[in-house]
């Protein structure tokens, strides 16, 4: 089966490292490869671990699997060479959609999308998604940027645990609905979206679980369809 | 000490406090009556009857639950039917963070029972039964030869022993010479031996006291706040701590009533407490209590009654005072809308206070009080989701 190509932001694979449960034995640095093609760029890479020395043991996993670079099903390195960043960065992405100084802030995100344009222009990795849980970049340039160019689809890593449950006949309802309360119920994960579902952090995070967990139930009817 | 703007109001204290004054003599009910009775009711059920309750109390943030806690702990005596002995309370906070979730719980527990009042009931329970018996009956309760002895050696005649076995049933931990000492082969090994020492503990409680066996046993409240918290916990987490509940529930199948209490923007909907607590431990849940948003009838008897009690000066008019009866109720009926906040008694405390000092801060307040208008042109600005909203 053609696995799904993903790019993949550094809030969001530190949001997978904190999937509690494995999956059919699999540590979290083994499903995601096995599923996906992941893809990255330099700069998530190098945020990521910086986070390493003082991180979970699956939180380092996924940091060698992105130190050593080994190539996907589909021939393209999980983080590949790119040489059009910079120009991408300066000349695309800063005049419109990005208003404030090119510095440190923001670097993966902007990086990633420069990636998706790349990776997209060449056609090497065909259709992917990227991932990503920063909504503050989501809001101010990522969503405007896929509106304008249609690179991909964006998605959050909730959304990702959806597909998994959708597509892969492994992962049951349980761990789909712990993963999601996994990453849903941490701090770092926003809840911007669900702000006026709640007066408190813990009632707008379990409308943000509940929602999930309810996208969990309809594919479980889905599923209940097809023969077993 | 320079006068505050309430005593100048005729009151004994700002009768609007944002977190349940849990200490004083102003421990009151105000309003919201219907909620009251219902949970009365159910206190007295669980007083004349043994077998173990696990309650659930929902309600929006700010609507009463924790202040419920502390009342009818403090009110015991008001709702204890004849010939029941009266209850022991104990009102605890869910552990905020999941790692090391179950012993956090189970400190917190055994802090509120006190040293003092499990050694005093494991005295009694010893001199009621005699030494041996006292023991066997330990350990049959505890399911453990090791765990039964060491709640046993809590009340040992010898000091150096009885702070031995304190240290290792708080700490868990039994180094090779204590363990010699106390003639144990282990300590508290596992969340399940944390579950059966609360158990047993309860059940002592429950049926002695520090004079002697009780001739009825009594109810033992264990109130368990903010328990939607649990969200936070990652599933490596929230699965061991709702098992180490549903197995002191399992472990204890009389004289607890577990209350857990729930804020929920939507009291009602079911899932929210499946994903919190799960559904093996819901299964187990005998009552549940929802205290609604008030409606402006039932808000105004609230704030009414509250002013009431503070109030030094009984026989004020209008009722509502410093606010007009109509400011009152313009405030309660527009209030929801314009802040976006539904009508909790926290809420309603938070705006009072406000438009009462609003008003202040413009001259002083007639004694017909607030007028309608002043409220109608107060705007409600935005809300920090803590509990802060604020009128400029």
């Amino acid at each position: 089966m053609a696995k799904p190509s993903i790019l993949i932001d550094t809030n969001a694979l530190s949001h997978l490292s904190q999937v509690s449960i494995d999956l059919n034995g699999k540590s979290v640095d083994k499903w995601l490869w096995n599923i996906f093609n992941l893809h990255t760029c330099v700069a998530v890479r190098d945020e990521f671990k910086e986070g390493a020395s003082k991180a979970s043991a699956s939180y380092k996993a996924i940091n060698r699997r992105l130190k050593e670079n080994g190539k996907n099903q589909n021939g393209v390195k999980t983080v590949p060479r790119l040489r059009h960043t910079r120009n991408l960065e300066a000349q695309w992405l800063a005049p419109k959609y990005y208003a404030k100084t090119l510095d440190d802030e923001d670097k993966g995100e902007r990086h990633l999308l420069c990636a998706a344009a790349e990776l997209a222009y060449s056609g090497s990795v065909g259709k992917f998604i990227v991932v990503t849980d920063d909504n503050t970049a989501l809001r101010k340039f990522i969503r405007p940027v896929m509106k304008d160019h249609l690179l991909a689809e964006v998605w959050t890593t909730l959304d990702l645990l959806v597909f998994l449950y959708l597509t892969r006949k492994e992962v049951t309802s349980r761990f789909a609905k712990d993963a999601i309360r996994d990453i849903g119920g941490a701090g770092s994960f926003s809840i911007f979206e669900f702000r006026e579902l709640g007066e408190t952090e813990a009632e707008r995070r379990l409308e943000l679980i509940k929602a999930y967990h309810r996208k969990i139930d309809c594919i479980t009817k889905l599923r209940s369809v097809f023969p077993s | 000490m320079a006068t505050s703007i309430w005593t100048e109001l005729g009151f004994k204290k700002n009768p609007f406090n944002i977190v349940p004054d849990t200490e004083s003599n102003d421990l009151i009910w105000a309003g919201f009556n219907s909620t009251k009775v219902e949970f009365e009711k159910l206190m007295r059920t669980c007083l004349t009857t043994d077998e173990t309750k696990v309650l659930i109390n929902l309600s929006r943030y700010g609507g009463g639950k924790t202040h419920a806690a502390y009342y009818f702990a403090k009110h015991s005596a008001v709702y204890t039917p004849a010939g029941a002995t009266q209850p022991l309370h104990f009102v605890i906070t869910a552990p905020k963070i999941g790692d090391n979730a179950v012993w956090d719980f189970y400190v917190k527990l055994i802090e509120a029972m006190s040293f003092t009042s499990i050694k005093a009931s494991l005295r009694s329970h010893r001199a009621a039964l005699g030494d041996e018996n006292a023991l066997k009956e330990l350990q049959a309760l505890a399911k453990s030869e090791d765990v039964g002895r060491l709640i046993w050696l809590l009340a040992d005649a010898d000091e150096d022993i009885e702070h031995f076995a304190g240290d290792v049933l708080m700490s868990g931990k039994a180094s090779a010479p204590i363990r010699r000492k106390l003639r144990l082969r282990r300590g508290l090994e596992s969340n399940s031996d944390a579950s059966l020492v609360l158990g047993t503990l309860l059940n002592v409680l429950a049926r002695y006291d520090g004079n002697s066996g009780l001739s009825k046993a009594r109810r033992v409240f264990v109130w368990l706040d903010e328990v939607e918290a649990l969200v936070f916990y990652s599933s490596r987490h929230y699965r061991p701590f709702t098992q180490a509940l549903r197995e002191l529930i399992d472990c204890t199948p009389k004289y607890l009533a577990l209350v857990m209490n729930f804020s929920f923007a939507a009291p009602r909907e079911a899932e929210n407490l499946e994903i919190v607590i799960g559904e093996a431990l819901l299964d187990r849940v005998t009552d549940r209590i929802v205290f609604e948003e008030g409606s402006v009838e039932e808000s105004l008897q609230y704030l009414n009654d509250l002013l009431y009690h503070y109030r030094v000066n009984k026989d004020v008019n209008p009722i509502s005072f410093p606010l007009s009866n109509e400011a009152a109720l313009k405030l309660l009926e527009t209030a929801p809308a314009r802040s976006g906040k539904p009508r909790t008694p926290r809420r309603i405390n938070q705006w009072c206070v406000q438009v009462i000092e609003a008003a202040n801060a413009k001259g002083p307040i007639p004694a017909t009080g607030i007028d309608a208008a002043f409220v109608d042109n107060l705007s409600f600005a935005g809300d920090d989701g803590e509990g802060s909203s604020s009128i400029s």
